[in-house]
């Protein structure tokens, strides 16, 4: 095919996307009660009548009405280039148009139309039996018995309180509220009362009102891309729909009910239908339809955690190191899609350094999959010698696939396989026709900052590009919020973008302000590929749209008055106490297993939706905590399951706490938990180093045992590993003993010395200990605490001293020891580390 | 419990068994304990056992066995003067009630079963948690 050739199918791909993306925008409208002229004729030629004559799925006939209503704001669906559809004068194919394949899903006549409805169908994992069921279903629902919801009144039940790792079902006793996404809505509620018609139709209207406007904030010359517009499309209806349910129909007309749990939003849902449309519509050849493409970023840590010669700056460039990770997933993601043709909305999942594209199985797939790959290759080979890389996998998959029971799971299986594979194939040395040694010259020498790539002299400096643009990115960062991908040949935009190709993409960070106005015109000349908003929230409430395409890729830094991100030395001393930095790693227990076998009823849509509504905890709500309430930590990581930050080490004991409480609140299922390490470290200590320890940590919390079996759900700090419960006990311990301390000082005037508590570390030890004169410590605590604090306390008689004896001591602090013996050490460490002077 | 007397033969005020302290493996887990802290109570008596007295005791224990850590070749050599620590007791007990009998009966039933260095250690061991619940019951020396 031709360049052009490539362009027009891209173009008609993007357009029966948004088409497959808009079917259910009719439930939407409906229960937003947007004014229906003429319902009736459209009821008669988009829905299905049904045995009793009268039509149901009314929310086809306003999926067509309300096309027509933002019609206004997007790309022209009428007029000039329409493939696949008809355009408006074309008399021949006038029933095949953009808005009747979105519209007549439940009353498919053209070939388009069918397709549609068909990846309707497999996104939900029906057979065909059960979804003539659902044609006919009345939407309304008995959610307890007694109180019935209908399709206005139904809200999003969170699906991840739903699982367990065996995959029985949980029902919930929580809803997500009905609101645009923001880190605050993103927290389901619990059901107290089921809302009434006339309130529930009120938050549909609000939040109709603000998706119409939200839909005018996407610049209008990026209409003229429709694979750019749609890519901004996505992240706006993402906002807008990812509470509203998808499917509320559950009983039939015959009374009966169908278990069609309304957990899965309108946004995975269509999402997932958009990408099994297109996939359906460009498959070549019989058989398998489908190829799903896997992305996964390996060598993550060596990439951000390769130990530097430099130290200056350290805090940048591993803010930009991070960065890039995730960033270069996207653009390897944007690769495969380009490569294929695809629109952005193919890509399901992205979270981690990993991605899923829903891709079609044509002719030379896998040609051109391995074309990409090499490309990566080649990027990585030369960029980090190999260290780190990016694998693809591909997996063939057919429509039965997709299907309810044992298909669909067999189907995950092979996806985890193939990507297992994948990872132990790295840049298939094996197989390489090139030699695998090559050549690297050091003209200048090593960079002086990783001190092993080819370095290139620029400005009096000996660094390689690829940690150039890491600093610079580490300034960018916290400088701008946006980014343009644009093709390579354009060549650089403006001094912020990167010196360095990316897989073949330029990269340009710019502002709000700047980039519809000064960059409209290369949308224009076809350059501009992808513009995204990576900027964090700044209120809790208020919905994350921005009028780009979303791209939750940037974590939370603390900043200075100078708009420069602290380094850690000046990081250590934010807070009470010795100065020291706390890091803090982590990852959900046994996620694995919940992916495996945690849904009842697997599907597509259903997958795509556990793993977005996962990763958005750890990409937008953790980001969104730090700034709010924890402002000098600085996320190094967070996204998919996984977490590691980075503080003053108090802020960091408090931010765990609070993480712990806060994911609780998020999954609303005990089953679901994450563990964690803490280290405590001097600033000095080198970045590899950090990882390494908060890696054993995190290791130590995942060996916890109860009963003789391994449970994780625990977080390890100084060395000790506890459950959650027992560290909120002890951090309580440690604030009771910092009072304690206070009170004496206030109260008695009495200090109490350090040699005291330091001592109850030794009896802590003791207290766990195995040998029997370890039984002594007790004793020890006795007279210890008796001779250096009770006998010196002045002013008090006998009687007072053994009653503030046994109240402030014998009670709070013996038998809290007897009880979590060495674990105590948790409580009196944070006590301790906090009484220490910051030169200490 | 102050200014009773109930002492009997093997039994503390609480009726705790002094014979049930032994130094022979294998170890009661709780003798540096419960085990401690019950004869800390049964010698808390008004009038006697004054934390003096008892730490003058103590302070002979922890002196052998410190000779005996040092070099244990030479316990049998010490052993006649560490059993001399009985007569001292009773002498201390006829001594206007310095000590009293329980205290008598615990120091002679705990030198009845020190035959070696390693329990001779835990006789030390035991006396040293004694007397840390002591420092509770009796904070002054009256």
């Amino acid at each position: 095919m031709t360049v052009m050739e490539r362009k027009r199918l891209l173009e008609a791909s993007a357009r029966f996307a948004l088409s497959a993306l808009l079917h259910d925008l009719g439930k939407f409208a409906e229960r937003a009660g947007m004014e229906a002229a003429n319902l009736d004729g459209h009821k008669a030629v988009y829905c299905p009548l049904s045995p009793k004559k009268t039509y149901s799925h009314v929310h086809a006939a306003y999926t067509a009405m309300a096309v027509d209503v933002i019609e206004r704001s997007i790309p022209d669906i009428r007029k000039g280039e329409m493939t696949p559809f008809s355009s408006w004068g074309d008399l021949e194919r006038k029933d095949d148009s953009l808005i009747n394949a979105a519209a007549m899903h439940h009353k498919p006549e053209t070939k388009l139309q069918k397709i549609i409805a068909q990846a309707d169908r497999l996104a939900s994992g029906f057979e065909r039996s059960e979804a003539d069921l659902y044609q006919h279903a009345q939407e309304e629902r008995e959610e307890s018995p007694g109180k019935r919801v209908d399709h206005y009144t139904a809200r999003l039940w969170p699906l991840l309180e739903t699982i367990t790792p065996t995959g029985n079902f949980r029902q919930p006793r929580h809803r997500y509220p009905l609101k645009a996404m923001a880190p605050e809505t993103l927290f389901p509620v619990p059901v107290t009362e089921h809302p009434n018609k006339d309130h529930s139709r009120k938050e549909y209207e609000s939040l109709w009102q603000d998706f119409i406007a939200g839909l005018e904030k996407i610049p209008s010359s990026h209409r003229h891309s429709l694979p750019l517009w749609l890519d901004h499309f996505d992240s706006l209806w993402l906002t807008f729909t990812y509470a509203i349910p998808s499917a509320t129909a559950t009983r039939t007309a015959d009374g009966t009910f169908l278990s069609i749990p309304a957990d899965v939003s309108l946004h995975d849902h269509s999402k997932a239908v958009a990408a099994l449309a297109v996939a359906l519509w460009r498959h070549e050849g019989d058989g398998k339809e489908f190829l799903l493409i896997q992305g996964d970023f390996f060598g993550i840590q060596e990439f951000i955690f390769h130990p530097d010669e430099a130290s200056e700056h350290a805090a940048k460039r591993l803010r930009g190191r991070s960065f890039m990770v995730a960033l270069l997933t996207e653009l390897a993601a944007m690769k495969v899609l380009e490569a294929f043709d695809l629109p952005a909305t193919s890509q399901i999942t992205n979270a981690a350094g990993k991605f899923l594209i829903v891709a079609p199985r044509i002719e030379n797939g896998q040609e051109r999959l391995q074309e990409v790959q090499k490309e990566l290759d080649r990027w990585f080979l030369q960029h980090t010698f190999g260290n780190s890389g990016i694998g693809l996998a591909a997996t063939e998959a057919e429509c039965a696939d997709f299907g309810k029971g044992n298909s669909f799971k067999n189907l995950m299986d092979r996806l985890h396989r193939d990507l297992d594979r994948c990872k132990r194939q790295r840049f298939d040395l094996c197989n390489a026709s090139e030699d695998p040694v090559f050549a690297a010259t050091y003209d200048h020498g090593a960079c002086t900052i990783d001190g092993r790539m080819p370095a290139v002299r620029e400005a009096g400096k000996t660094v390689c590009p690829l940690c150039r643009d890491q600093e610079k990115m580490g300034s960018l960062l916290v400088k701008k919020n946006r980014l343009l991908i644009t093709r390579l040949e354009r060549g650089p935009l403006s001094d912020d973008t990167l010196a360095l190709d990316y897989l073949g993409y330029r990269v340009t960070f710019t502002g709000s302000e700047e980039i519809s106005g000064r960059f409209g015109n290369l949308v224009r000349e076809e350059t501009l590929l992808r513009a995204w908003d990576f900027s964090l929230p700044e209120n809790g409430a208020a919905p994350l749209w921005n009028g780009y395409a979303r791209r939750a890729i940037n974590g939370f830094v603390s900043r200075d008055e100078k708009d420069q991100i602290v380094e850690f030395s000046d990081l250590a001393t934010k807070g009470k106490g010795v100065a020291a930095l706390g890091i803090v790693k982590g990852d959900v227990d046994n996620l694995g297993e919940f992916f495996r076998n945690g849904l009842q009823h697997p599907t597509f849509a259903r997958m795509a939706s556990l793993s977005r509504q996962l990763n958005s905890f750890f990409a937008l709500c953790l980001p969104w905590r730090c700034r709010d309430k924890f402002p000098n930590t600085y996320t190094i990581f967070a996204g998919g399951d996984d977490f590691f930050l980075l503080g003053p080490w108090k802020e960091q004991l408090d931010l765990l706490a609070d993480m712990r409480q806060e994911f609780a609140r998020y999954v609303r299922n005990e089953g679901i938990h994450f563990s964690a390490g803490f280290v405590m470290t001097k600033p000095g200590i080198p970045v590899p180093s950090l990882a390494e320890l908060s890696e054993h940590a995190l290791g130590q919390a995942k060996k916890r045992q109860e009963e003789g079996k391994t449970v994780k759900n625990a977080v390890t700090c100084w060395q000790r590993t506890v459950s959650w419960d027992d560290f909120e006990g002890l951090r309580g311990i440690e604030k009771e003993l910092t009072a304690l301390v206070q009170w004496l000082e206030e109260t008695h005037k009495f200090t109490v010395g350090t040699a005291y508590l330091y001592g109850l570390l030794h009896l802590c030890a003791m207290a766990n200990g195995k040998k029997p004169e370890d039984a002594l410590w007790r004793s020890w605590f006795v007279y210890r605490t008796w001779r250096m604090l009770v006998d010196r306390i002045p002013g008090l008689d006998e009687a007072q001293r053994k009653e503030l004896y046994q109240r402030k001591f014998a009670a709070p602090i013996g038998e809290r020891i007897a009880h979590h013996k060495e674990n105590f050490k948790i409580a009196l460490f944070a006590h301790l580390y906090q009484q220490r002077e910051k030169s200490q | 419990m102050n200014g009773r007397d109930t002492s009997k033969p093997g039994a503390g005020p609480s009726g705790f068994d002094i014979t049930t302290i032994k130094f022979g493996d294998p170890l009661s887990p709780d003798l540096f304990d419960g085990k401690a802290k019950k004869v800390a109570e049964s010698l808390n008596i008004k009038g006697t056992n004054k934390p003096t007295q008892l730490r003058r005791f103590y302070d002979e224990i922890c002196l052998w066995g410190e000779k005996v850590e040092a070099d244990e070749k030479r316990f049998n050599e010490y052993l006649p003067f560490i059993r001399m620590m009985n007569a001292k007791a009773a002498y201390a007990k006829g001594r206007n009630n310095l000590v009293n009998e329980t205290f008598v009966k615990l120091i002679s039933h705990c030198l009845g079963q020190v035959t070696d260095a390693k329990s001779m250690g835990r006789f030390k061991l035991f006396m040293e948690a004694v007397m840390g619940f002591y420092k509770e019951l009796r904070p002054k020396d009256s």
